[in-house]
């Protein structure tokens, strides 16, 4: 999963990218409202932290550039002004949530998580696959109760994944949502990790489509297909 | 009296109406004084007149008796008692011959003594007395030589003083009732162009009370060139004091802005800390938080509390923010109804919002798949009210604990915006329209808020 953060301020936004590491997220990060713009058209982030007082740009007006573009990833909206007209023209000009600074940043991570969730398709913040579940809280994955350790990397492939069950997820997609924007990216450590995957989990969850990518099966109920 | 006295209106028309009173009391009392002089003298003239012609009328004969067929012109000494009377009598050691108008017949007139009415120079004199008929009568009388032996007369002339008054009153009163009527008129008049003077000022107070209550942005209206300069300062007033309120929101916004975002570096920067310098960062960092939105939260009361009113249509802004809650809350069903007519929030839509946001985004935070907003305005007893209800169906509060859900906003060392129930800034914000939250069980299981709020009249 890749989130792009966009924060002036130069402490929250290292705060916030800091976290959302740890939280297994590749994390890129802007400082003004045209830099975050171009990001967010050029790069398939699954979720946007947003500001909204921005240099050069406000975030209001980068959010609805990119909402007349056609991108629809979330958006979360920063907001340290808690006037109701500010949040309400947040939402309106196509934010997904808002979160009002000062804030905890346990806060903004959960609304992240489920925005990602509510953007994919799933309720529960415990993503389902078979005897696999992904627990997005903890960042963690467990195959029938047994715990999985995963380095980062293959957290946030196994993740994506699963998030997108079922669904045929190139290599080229893949690396765009694993590797955050100054990562060297060579696609053939995708098939590296896809490997150390499978070896881990032990089951043949994760489908190779020749030609096309990977599927990871599994049904939401506990059964593998 | 002292309100009285500060009316312009009652100013002028009360020191206008003493001094018509005044001078025509003063007209009144001079034209009647000259009238009665004039007449006065007139009658006095007319009794000289017959007295001379009486004189010449009446000779001595050789026998000592009174001849002569005075006619003074005036049938009135030919009738009994018309107060109209003469006399001439010789005076004599023995009584002497008495001659006298038919008027007086048998009758005298009773003259007062020399010593009380003494003779003027020229052996003339002149008196007031009860005629034969009790009636007032003015008498002139002169003694003159009218024999040859040296036989001196008494010739007195009686002219009625009653008819005389009675002209003098009719007058009087006439003139007193025609000048009464024009001092009335007067009056009238002065009241009516006051009124009509000061009809500028009622509009302006009108158009006053329209800005007031947010009908209207400035005093329009074209008015008299002495009040216009008045009306164009007072709307530079209005305008300045709009602009000033504005100016200090956005400082006291930008200042809270440019506090938050250091707060919540501190905050996290202390958030993985485990020991006792980490959790005093934190709980300053949270207290600087609840300061800064205490502050900002009064600012924006004082703000709207010394400026102009204004009015707030509840449907645009309500429906606006049930659909954002209804966003950004998809696993619940928020909905919203309004009670036709749809009522006006007589205050600012920044406030409205406050208000109805935080109540909606506690009541989407508790609800389990329902949050109704509800808008109606006051029943007859209280037509310029309206009440906003919030309901969910969450776990609700026990009852027993809604006064210390609203209590804790008072007390902003307890307040905790963001954790708990975060009601402090509602019910500050409602009570500084003078409106109220109260908490009760809701319809739909879980916690009713009830906002009570002042309505703008229908412009």
């Amino acid at each position: 999963m890749r989130i792009l953060v966009v924060e002036d301020d130069a402490d929250l936004n290292r705060q916030l990218c800091e976290a959302l590491k740890e939280a297994g997220y590749a994390v890129d990060s802007s400082n003004d409202g045209e830099d975050a713009h171009f990001l967010g058209d050029t790069e398939p982030y699954d979720c946007v932290i947003l500001d909204i007082g921005l240099p050069i740009m406000d975030g209001i007006s980068v959010l609805r550039r990119w909402r007349a573009d056609g991108r629809i990833m979330p958006v979360l909206l920063l907001t340290a002004r808690d006037r109701w007209n500010d949040k309400v023209s947040g939402i309106d000009a196509g934010a997904d949530d808002y979160v009002t600074k000062p804030y905890h940043i346990e806060e903004v991570l959960a609304r992240v998580r489920a925005l990602i969730r509510r953007a994919s398709g799933h309720a529960s913040s415990e993503l389902v696959c078979g005897p696999l579940v992904v627990d997005t809280r903890s960042s963690k994955a467990t195959v029938d109760g047994k715990a999985l350790k995963l380095t980062s990397h293959e957290y946030r492939l196994l993740s994506y994944l699963a998030h997108h069950r079922g669904e045929v997820v190139s290599r080229t997609e893949l690396t765009e949502h694993l590797y955050d924007q100054d990562f060297d990216r060579d696609s053939n450590t995708v098939e590296v990790f896809v490997g150390r995957l499978r070896k881990k989990i032990g089951l043949d969850l994760i489908e190779t489509v020749r030609g096309l990518g990977y599927r990871l099966g599994g049904s939401a109920d506990g059964k593998a297909d | 009296m002292w309100a009285f006295w500060h009316s312009l209106r009652s100013r002028v028309v009360v020191l206008s109406g003493l001094w018509t009173l005044v001078a025509v009391a003063l007209l009144a009392v001079f034209l009647i004084n000259q009238y009665r002089r004039s007449a006065e003298q007139g009658f006095h003239d007319l009794q000289q007149a017959q007295l001379y012609t009486l004189i010449a009328a009446v000779s001595l004969g050789p026998n000592g008796r009174l001849t002569g067929a005075p006619n003074l012109g005036d049938t009135s000494f030919l009738e009994a008692g018309s107060g109209w009377y003469w006399l001439v009598k010789v005076i004599a050691p023995q009584a002497g011959d008495v001659l006298v108008s038919p008027s007086l017949g048998e009758a005298r007139l009773d003259a007062p003594s020399l010593d009380a009415v003494p003779y003027e120079p020229g052996f003339s004199r002149s008196f007031t007395i009860l005629g034969p008929r009790a009636e007032r009568v003015r008498v002139i009388e002169t003694e003159v030589q009218i024999g040859e032996a040296g036989e001196i007369a008494l010739f007195q002339l009686a002219g009625n003083q009653g008819e005389f008054d009675a002209a003098v009153g009719s007058l009087a009163r006439n003139l007193t009732l025609l000048l009464g009527m024009f001092g009335a008129g007067l009056i009238g008049i002065t009241g009516a162009i006051v009124i009509f003077a000061m009809r500028p000022l009622d509009d302006i107070r009108a158009a006053l009370a329209s800005v007031q209550e947010g009908k209207s942005a400035s005093i329009d209206g074209t008015y008299p060139v002495e009040i216009q300069p008045m009306v164009d300062e007072m709307n530079n007033l209005i305008d300045n004091n709009r602009k000033v309120v504005e100016r200090a929101r956005t400082q006291v916004g930008n200042l809270a802005h440019s506090l938050k975002t250091p707060i919540a570096v501190l905050a996290n920067e202390a958030a993985a800390g485990r020991d006792v310098k980490a959790e005093l960062v934190r709980a300053q960092a949270a207290a600087m938080h609840q300061q800064v939105d205490h502050y900002l939260t009064r600012a924006r009361i004082a703000a709207q509390s010394g400026g102009t009113a204004f009015r707030t249509e509840t449907g645009p802004v309500l429906t606006r923010l049930v659909s954002v809650m209804g966003k950004l809350n998809r696993h619940l069903t928020v909905t919203l109804d309004i009670d036709p007519p749809m009522p006006v929030f007589a205050g600012e839509q920044e406030d409205i919002e406050e208000m109805c946001g935080n109540l909606l985004e506690n009541a989407c935070k508790w609800a389990n798949s329902k949050v109704h907003m509800h808008v109606a305005a006051g029943g007859p007893d209280e037509p310029s009210r309206l009440t906003i209800h919030v309901d969910d169906d969450g776990p609700g509060i026990a009852p027993e604990r809604h006064d210390d859900a609203l209590k804790r906003g008072l007390r902003l060392d307890e307040t905790k915006p963001g954790t708990g129930l975060g009601l402090s800034i509602v019910r500050e914000t409602a009570e500084a329209y003078g409106g109220t939250i109260r908490l009760s069980r809701s319809p739909l299981g879980g916690l009713r808020a009830s906002l009570d709020l002042p309505k703008a009249r229908v412009a």
